[in-house]
């Protein structure tokens, strides 16, 4: 990535300007990051979402959008309520109080869920990356999803995520806790079966508060208490460094006969190390405009549902950009469930467009959030995935089934707008979906096996423009600063030739 | 007494040959016996090892190993299984209990409208795996219901749609969820095909895989695919792919279910399960499958009765591919997380065992258990990591724990819900809580579990009383049962290692654990020792000595090998 100030970045920095940043802020911004350009691995931070379930990306970015001079629907006519009578978006302001919103570039627009998110959309701080996918796609939520998080599809024995491998070439080994998913049990995204990269797992940081601390064993009866006891703990030094307490225990050897005891061992010092960390901080203040709500009238006052899986992803995700902005933690993943929507999706309410809006909320929250420390904002992204996409054609319960290409989206301060080279234009948020990259009819562009809408289109998915390796690849090689070795390390068997231009990498950092 | 240990002695110690055969203190006499043996069998097929097992599993040296295996197996799959625990019965069905049995509707004997909830229901499953004496039947249904996962919000959500109160929703879903539990645990041993064809008739199911809703007029196509997943083909262990059906059989066997749903009684207001014959409700037409290595199946079509989808589930059920997934889940369960080699012969003899008996369960749990890889191969013990709940069965059963009232269990399956991350009858995803020991090996488990176990143990003083009411853990009334000398920090320490771990733990951790309970409760190695605490009888001095005993046990079961089974 470019450290110098050019037409892309002033163009960038004039839409923060806009935001109030001013042209010292940019230049001194800049200065920096020229000064520290050798260490670049060691500053970049990531925020990954996981969509749970595959989300439905035709109806999130829609591949169709109103043209107002014209008085015409733009993008893919398939997109239709032929295929899709219940589930179809309407992009015509006269036609609707709720249309979507259109991205600029004549084909696409966003779901109306998306309009919490209109600030960083307008200030080019996000990016729709359509129509990625997965050349051994198998249609399970389970394999797929396996895939997405090893960067290793159809080797179902291979464990281990991409995050946790690219861990060590971002940290220094004296980092505590260099990566986190938060989450009750551990997401593959982060898993290591290599005691040497096991990363933890953080399920809810408040409960590792000091100030939390409810009971002693003196104290007899009473409350739960969340602070391990010292003696507990032990030292690591004790006994002329065998230690004692836990601390002895985990550092030491266990059964040689025991293949899990290594990786046992190195999760309990683990355990022991980030809690370290996390029980120094503080109760979260979010920025003034970033909320995180969990409690009933919070969430009724932001619009959202009150529901117990959207408490837990609002405080999923201010612990995610708590550790992000708190501590020297360079990944933090957390994940929403419920986009498995094979029934009653919804258009503009119901399950998908609720989910929409809480992703939306979030991601909103976290910009907003980023933003108050200009730094930060500069050296962080945000990444939303999911396992794919669903039918072009909605089945017989109002839903959608398993697909092919999926939707990602990237947020942060380093992301590049979607320009054709040599034009001085505003770019636009979204790739894979306009009118050079998207013929009319790919609605239906993958699969064979007729939808009951089919003709005269005789396939089922929309097909993959860009191979999801290609993404990440672009997010270590461009955001993470690391080298096509290291991608190579990272992603195994990733060797794009050339020759399939699905396996380039987009240009979006 | 020694409370520091240098690096040569440690080396000393670790030079000491791995005790297996253990010195075993009961009352006044002490056996040499074999505990590891019995021990691995407890450890695979129960959910911990109890303070009364460590006395039962312990042969003397002659003992072959098939015949503790056959004694084990004769209790808990022969035909006379083995007397359920009168404090569980008192639990659940005594006078006091408030675990009343739901009839909740008509079509169930003794209906009365009374309140219960999902939480009743997890507490049952978790009373049953700390204390019952069925300890296989308890494995074997969790098995089930992660097999054949459902979540309990779906069901909710979906009465609540059919314009139920939130109420009676969360009442039906508790039911359902119930009756499901209660088939497992009759039918845990039966044909494979009775047990998919209650899961896929049962509300439970057909609500959360969307088969509720699956109509002619209206094709939903989630259940044939996870039933295909999940439930009996299953995919390629090594690629991930469906390589046994393709995207045409899912869509067939969709259309074949079409018409199974649920109805409400309009007399009863009651819900079944119901067959939609109708045009609108069941597909027209025959329906062929081809799967696996079994010859194409024609599902004839039938708009009287659920009769084409009942004998096409038959059809899958005894297919050998959905013999060898499941056998494969089965030996993932008792024998280790490795993936079998393709043509194991191990897997081969339960596939022929499946095709020849119609897929009995109990006889291949017998085939697994009874087979070398299971009773021999000492390399595959201590293998696996525990779940959250095997973790709290090992600790209730190993402290002489027995819960006398609900509210103990409440403040377990709290934590379970709320700290440990395991939320039966709840879990979000389909393919059931994980069971592979690498997905149970994190930060978060061996945080939660280090607090669990201090909490718990915490909660418990000598004078008396805490978790919710009375202490349910009794590691004191555990030493005297069995004659431990209370005054002797070594000899406490070395029963409850015995108990936990069967006596494998290496010489540098039992000095670790000698080393813990000998230094006071704030960690100070020059501590006042048992037998003075225990002398003054002194409300103080019978705190620390509580508290050193309290902490211990945290400890101990925060060791790795409490992790591992």
């Amino acid at each position: 990535m470019s450290q110098s100030i050019d037409r892309r970045d002033l163009l960038r920095y004039g839409a923060l300007g806009a935001a109030g940043l001013g042209l010292q802020g940019i230049l001194a911004r800049t200065a920096m990051a020229v000064a520290q350009d050798s260490d670049v691995p060691l500053r970049r931070k990531m925020i990954v979402v996981f969509l749970r379930g595959g989300n439905d990306a035709a109806n999130m970015v829609v591949p169709q959008t109103w043209d107002a001079q014209g008085s015409a629907y733009l993008g893919d006519t398939t997109y239709s309520t032929t295929c899709r009578p219940t589930l179809w978006l309407e992009s015509d302001p006269g036609a609707t109080a709720t249309p979507t919103l259109d991205l600029g570039n004549r084909f696409a627009s966003l779901h109306p869920s998306f309009a919490a998110l209109k600030t960083a959309v307008q200030n080019e701080h996000v990016v729709f990356l359509h129509r990625i996918g997965m050349q051994n796609r198998s249609g399970s939520h389970f394999t797929d999803q396996q895939g997405w998080e090893t960067a290793n599809p159809g080797v179902l024995s291979f464990e281990e995520g991409w995050i946790t491998r690219m861990v060590p070439s971002i940290t220094s080994s004296s980092n505590l806790l260099k990566a986190a998913s938060i989450s009750s049990r551990q997401q593959r995204l982060f898993l290591s079966n290599d005691p040497n990269r096991a990363l933890p797992v953080v399920p809810r940081i408040t409960e590792y508060f000091n100030n939390n601390k409810e009971y002693t064993l003196q104290d007899g009866l009473a409350a739960p208490r969340n602070q391990i006891d010292d003696k507990l703990i032990g030292s690591a030094t004790a006994h002329g460094g065998l230690g004692d307490g836990l601390r002895g225990h985990y550092q030491n050897t266990g059964l040689a006969s025991m293949p899990l005891s290594p990786l046992v061992r190195a999760t309990g010092e683990l355990t022991l190390d980030s809690e370290s960390v996390i029980s120094g901080l503080g109760t979260y203040m979010p920025a003034m405009g970033a909320t995180y709500p969990t409690s009933t009238a919070g969430l009724t006052a932001a619009g959202l549902p009150d529901t117990f899986s959207t408490k837990v992803a609002m405080r999923n995700a201010q612990d995610a950009i708590q550790l992000i902005k708190e501590t020297d933690c360079r990944v933090a993943g957390f994940q929403l469930g419920g986009w498995d929507t094979h029934n009653k999706q919804g258009t503009l309410t119901g399950r998908q467009p609720d989910l929409l809006k809480v992703l939306a909320h979030i991601m909103n929250s976290l910009y907003v959030d980023l933003l108050a420390d200009d730094a930060l904002f500069e050296e962080t992204i945000v990444t939303v995935i999911s396992e794919f996409g669903r039918t072009s054609a909605e089945n017989g319960t109002q839903g959608t089934d398993h697909g092919d290409a999926g939707a990602v989206i990237v947020m942060g301060g380093g992301v590049q707008m979607n320009r054709k080279p040599g034009v001085v234009v505003p770019g636009k948020p979204v790739y894979n979906c306009d009118s050079t990259t998207w013929v009319n009819g790919d609605m239906f562009s993958s699969g064979t096996n007729p939808p009951p809408c089919a003709a005269p289109f005789t396939g089922r998915y929309i097909a993959y423009n860009t191979e999801f390796r290609a993404v990440y690849a672009e997010i270590i090689e461009q955001h993470f600063g690391l080298s096509p070795i290291e991608t190579n390390r990272i992603l195994p068997g990733w060797a794009p030739t050339g020759a399939d231009p699905r396996e380039n990498q987009i240009g979006f950092l | 007494m020694s409370t520091t240990f240098s690096r040569r002695s440690a080396r000393r110690v670790l030079a000491a040959p791995l005790a297996l055969v253990c010195a075993l203190p009961v009352g006044a006499q002490t056996l040499d016996v074999r505990l590891e043996d019995g021990g691995h069998i407890l450890r695979r097929t129960s959910y911990g090892v109890s303070t009364s097992d460590i006395v039962n599993i312990s042969f003397p040296l002659t003992t072959p190993q098939s015949q503790i295996i056959s004694a084990y197996l004769a209790a808990q799959i022969g035909p006379n299984a083995a007397v359920e625990n009168p404090e569980l019965d008192a639990l659940l069905n005594g006078p006091t209990s408030t675990f009343t049995v739901p009839f909740l509707l008509a079509n169930d004997p003794g209906q009365t409208a009374i309140t219960w909830s999902v939480f009743d229901l997890a507490e049952t499953n978790i009373a049953r795996a700390c204390m019952s004496s069925n300890q296989l039947q308890e494995v074997m249904v969790n098995f089930w219901e992660e097999h054949f996962s459902t979540n309990f919000w779906s069901e909710v959500n979906y009465f609540e749609d059919q314009n139920e109160t939130r109420t009676r929703a969360e009442e039906l879903g508790a039911y359902f969820e119930w009756r499901e539990n209660q088939f497992f645990r009759e039918n845990w041993h039966h044909d494979f095909e009775d047990l998919l064809l209650f899961s896929a008739k049962s509300a439970t199911m057909l609500i959360y895989l969307d088969n509720v809703d699956n109509t002619a007029n209206g094709p939903n196509e989630n259940y044939s695919r996870e039933l295909l997943e999940l439930h009996t083909l299953g995919v390629d262990p090594n690629t991930g792919q469906a390589v046994h059906y393709d995207l045409t059989d899912i869509i067939e066997l969709s259309k074949i279910l079409t018409g199974w749903t649920l109805v409400k009684d309009p007399a009863t207001l009651d819900w079944r399960f119901d067959f939609d014959g109708s045009a609108a409700g069941h597909s027209a037409g025959n329906k062929t499958l081809t799967l696996g290595s079994g010859p194409p199946f024609t599902a004839i079509y039938d708009n009287a009765a659920p009769t084409e989808g009942e004998l096409a589930l038959q059809h899958i059920a005894n297919l050998p591919e959905t013999a060898e997934f499941v056998s494969r889940k089965l030996y993932k369960l008792f024998i280790s997380d490795t993936e079998p080699p393709p043509g194991d012969p191990l897997i081969a003899a339960c596939v022929a065992d499946w095709t020849a008996n119609n897929g009995q369960i109990k006889r291949i749990v017998d085939l697994l258990l009874r087979s070398p890889e299971f009773q021999s191969d000492t390399n595959i013990r201590w293998t696996m990591a525990r779940t959250p709940l095997e973790s709290v069965g090992q600790m209730v059963r190993g402290s002489g724990g027995t819960f006398l009232t609900e509210g103990q269990v409440q403040g377990v399956r709290d934590d379970l819900d709320n700290e440990l991350g395991q939320q039966l009858f709840r879990f979000p995803s389909p393919d059931g809580f994980p069971g592979a020991s690498l997905e149970q090996i994190s930060t978060a488990g061996t945080l939660n579990r280090i607090r669990f176990n201090q909490k718990a143990y915490s909660q418990l003083d000598l004078m008396g009383t805490i978790y919710a009411g009375t202490a349910f853990y009794n590691p004191i009334g555990v030493l005297d049962a069995f004659g431990v000398d209370k005054t002797s920090e070594i000899a406490v320490a070395d029963w409850f290692l015995l108990v936990f771990f069967q006596g494998n733990l290496t010489p540098l951790d039992t000095a670790f654990a000698h080393d813990f309970i000998l230094r006071d409760s704030a960690g100070n190695p020059t501590a006042t020792n048992f037998a003075a605490l225990l002398a003054t009888q002194t409300i103080p001095d019978l705190q620390e000595y509580a508290d050193r005993l309290n902490s211990f046990l945290a400890y101990i079961q925060s060791f790795e090998q409490s992790q591992s089974k």
